[in-house]
């Protein structure tokens, strides 16, 4: 492990003073005790990342990241390595398995002691171009809500203070949902704004492949949208709300924020789409696009009724969402009946995919869902711009902890004035395609 | 025979477990299947002749629920049917024959099954006196090209690699058959299919005309064996040369077509599990695709086939019969194999 250096300190520098010291970066300096044959015969002018991890091992999300900088990847019909380097780790955990260790032993990339230390490749300064931040998986406490709470923000916020001692800021992914609170997912995204840095955030269902390969149009009408899923609250219930969102924020107008979400398990769930006729429709063509839908014994499709869903999946979690413009989000944790990640969405006609996540063991033996999410970090850091607003993540982090919130509080109408955020998505549709 | 999309179909089965070929088939036909717009609702009445001692539980469940009609015998069932499946054993002993002497003249027919040698001289002979538009084949070529891509590709093709893996011959009819939808080859007829293996076979995949649509084809694979199963990591096993220690009993095939292009054929169980494309144009343009196969039981790709069937049997243009190529080719390497 590098020697531990002594940080500077100095005070937290006001925007203004901030953005006028950004066009003077300092250059990168590799400080001793990082490098190793490999690192060292790459071009000194390749911009490099730290990546801050909870754990690596085999098919954790930082070894899915990790492994896509240090191998290379398939993309667009070829073996892609990227321009970007990997140049240094920190990892928070070490588990039975860890592969941290082995990758830094046999690639030469450092494993750091500290997040700092990380960025600063054990010197005093800022030396990398972008930060990846992976807080999933690992052992970390629950609170009262049972969200798992991982460091992001605490990362984060070192991450967002080494910029500010250095007067410098580079470009910072952060997998999954921001936080756990919604003034921490808030003040990341403002941190971001007031040192002025592209940030992007989320899950790799916007970005992965679908089936079939369609967008919804920008500017088009949408009414309502609705997404299949499944896993568990507070994992991948996000998962759900990105894949709705991130087709639901090209609607005509933009988003326009969220005014309440409530959540739902058991038969009631089914009762309300029994209700609905709109939402029944809606999810019946997802239901439709899956590949894994489970049916009747004695059948491999299931029926287009209620029945069968009621009943295969007894224990399903809804989270039901009104935006602002009046739009309503229903996504479905439909343990049971499915196991993959289906959208239906109410425009002009319904408009209806799948975002393909074939998994490692199930039907695949690697995560390639995860490589348009890898380019599209390498992408922003080479281009210094986010390709989508990380306002997408803060809304769908604010409805996995308000439908959290609605859950713990048996299941109450969560109103979400805070959640009061519009935007306008990327006009260039981001998923991966031919 | 009349194309309405109302008249019913009529199926002849000898099997109805789940999931087999002939449940998957008939189901979406009863139940509704989804195509690339949507779900499709069934329009059409259907008949089913099931050979066998008893009929299937599973049948008369279908008989109660969606009116399937159980059918005593073909005439019966397909006595103004828009069309005809017919989805049986390999092992049954009712030649394919004998069913189509007993359709009306004009039906449209689809036998799902691989391309057998005597396709062309017996079946097609039956079907051509009767007036019968015959098309065969399986899911293999209605799987999913992921990236989606509109196949057959536009154009002509100067090269096309395809990666499957499988016994001999049926991973090299589900790649013939695939490749035929990619490249539309009923025009492609092959003059010359000659064997690779050992170093001959990586010789050619790792050669100046071939690597580029090799390296192609392999990056869409995400079922890469070895250290990828072990880690997760992605892992390029052509550019570190892996795949030849992981497909140690790895066959190929060079297919020389009267056109003038080529197509390169790899069978690697144990590199890899999924299906795999490349195709050059002459400008060198390189178009590369995994042919995706969704898991069972679903199999969602019976879904593909049946938008499929529904375009053919609701038209009055003539069949394909990409099967007689394909029936053809693998003729062709049978007796190549032999010489060897």
């Amino acid at each position: 492990m590098p020697k531990r250096k002594e940080k500077n300190s100095s005070p937290s520098l006001s925007r203004r003073e901030f953005i006028a010291t950004i066009g003077a970066a300092a250059p990168l300096v590799l400080a001793g005790g990082c490098a190793d044959v490999k690192t060292a015969k790459r071009n000194p002018r390749a911009k490099t990342v730290a990546l801050i991890a909870t754990e690596v091992r085999r098919h954790s999300h930082a070894q899915h990241f990790i492994d896509r900088f240090l191998e290379g990847y398939g993309w667009n019909g070829q073996w892609y390595h990227p321009s970007v380097k990997l140049v240094s780790l920190y990892v928070d955990q070490f588990p039975p398995g860890d592969l941290a260790r082995e990758r830094s032993t046999r690639v030469g990339v450092p494993i750091y002691p500290t997040v700092e230390e990380a960025l600063t490749l054990g010197g005093s300064r800022l030396a990398v171009d972008g930060v990846i931040i992976i807080g999933e998986h690992g052992n970390y406490p629950r609170n009262k809500r049972n969200q798992t709470l991982y460091p992001r923000y605490k990362w984060f916020k070192q991450v967002t203070k080494l910029f500010e001692e250095n007067g410098r800021a580079v470009p910072v992914f952060n997998d999954k949902h921001l936080s756990t609170e919604w003034n921490q997912c808030a003040e990341m995204v403002a941190d971001s704004k007031r040192l002025g840095f592209p940030f992007l955030a989320g899950s790799s269902l916007p970005v992965t492949t679908r089936i079939p390969s369609i967008e919804l149009p920008l500017n088009a009408p949408l009414k309502e949208s609705l997404c299949i899923c499944y896993g568990g609250v507070d994992s991948y219930d996000f998962h759900g709300l990105e894949t709705a969102q991130c087709i639901s924020e090209r609607r005509a107008g933009g988003e326009s924020g969220v005014r309440s979400v409530r959540a739902i398990r058991g038969s009631t769930v089914w009762d309300r789409l029994a209700q609905r006729e709109s939402t029944r429709e809606l999810f019946f063509a997802a239901l439709a696009r899956s590949h894994s839908a489970k049916a009747p014994p004695g059948y491999t499709v299931p029926p287009r009724t209620l029945d069968w869903p009621r009943e295969a999946a007894k224990d399903v979690t809804g989270y039901f969402i009104e935006h602002n413009d009046g739009l309503r989000t229903t996504v479905l944790l439909c343990n049971g009946l499915v196991q993959d990640f289906t959208y239906a969405g109410l425009s002009d006609k319904i408009v209806s995919c799948q975002m393909h996540l074939p998994m490692p063991t199930l039907i695949a033996s690697t995560a390639d869902f995860f490589n348009p999410l890898v380019h599209h970090i390498e992408q922003m850091v080479l281009t210094n711009r986010a390709p989508y607003p990380v306002e997408r993540t803060l809304l769908t982090s604010g409805m996995t902890l308000s439908a959290v919130i609605s859950l713990w509080k048996d299941e109450a109408l969560v109103e979400t004035p805070e959640m009061n955020v519009s935007y306008r998505p990327a006009a260039e549709s981001t998923f991966q395609r031919s | 025979m009349n194309s309405s999309p109302h008249l019913p179909i009529a199926f002849f089965i000898d099997r109805f477990d789940v999931p087999s070929p002939s449940q998957q088939l008939l189901d979406r036909f009863l139940t509704g299947y989804t195509d690339r717009d949507g779900f499709v609702k069934p329009s059409r009445a259907v008949r089913v002749v099931y050979e066998g001692s008893a009929v299937p539980s599973g049948l008369a469940q279908r008989q109660k629920e969606f009116g399937l009609e159980i059918a005593s015998s073909i005439p019966d069932a397909s006595r103004d049917a828009a069309a005809v499946v017919i989805a049986i054993s390999e092992s049954n002993q009712t030649p394919v024959g004998t069913i189509l002497r007993e359709l009306p003249p004009g039906t449209r027919v689809f036998r799902y099954g691989r391309a057998t040698a005597d396709d062309e001289s017996g079946l097609m002979r039956i079907a051509a006196q009767k007036q019968i538009a015959f098309e065969s084949g399986t899911t293999a070529g209605h799987l999913f090209a992921l990236p989606e891509i509109p196949l057959p590709i536009h154009g002509k093709a100067t090269r096309a690699v395809m990666i499957v893996q499988g016994e001999f011959p049926n991973a090299e009819s589900d790649a013939l058959e695939a490749l035929a939808s990619v490249l539309n080859s009923t025009a492609e007829h092959v003059r010359k299919a000659t064997p690779l293996k050992g170093p001959a076979l990586w010789a050619t995949a790792y050669s100046e005309e071939w690597l580029p649509l090799f390296r192609a084809a392999a990056s869409r694979s995400n079922t890469i064996k070895g250290d990828p199963e072990r880690d997760g990591r992605p892992q390029d096993i052509v550019g570190l040369r892996l795949i030849e220690k992981l497909a140690v009993k790895a066959r190929g095939w060079i297919l020389e077509h009267e056109t003038g292009s080529q197509s390169l054929l790899l069978v690697v169980g144990g590199a890899m599990a999924d299906m795999n494309f490349a195709v050059e144009s002459p400008g060198g343009r390189i178009v590369s695709a995994q042919l995706y196969r969704p898991p069972s039981p679903m199999q969602e790709e019976f879904s593909n086939l049946a938008a499929a069937l529904e375009r053919f049997f609701g038209s009055k243009e003539k069949p394909s019969q990409a099967f007689l190529w394909v029936g053809k080719t693998l003729q062709q390497m049978q007796l190549a194999s032999a010489k060897e």
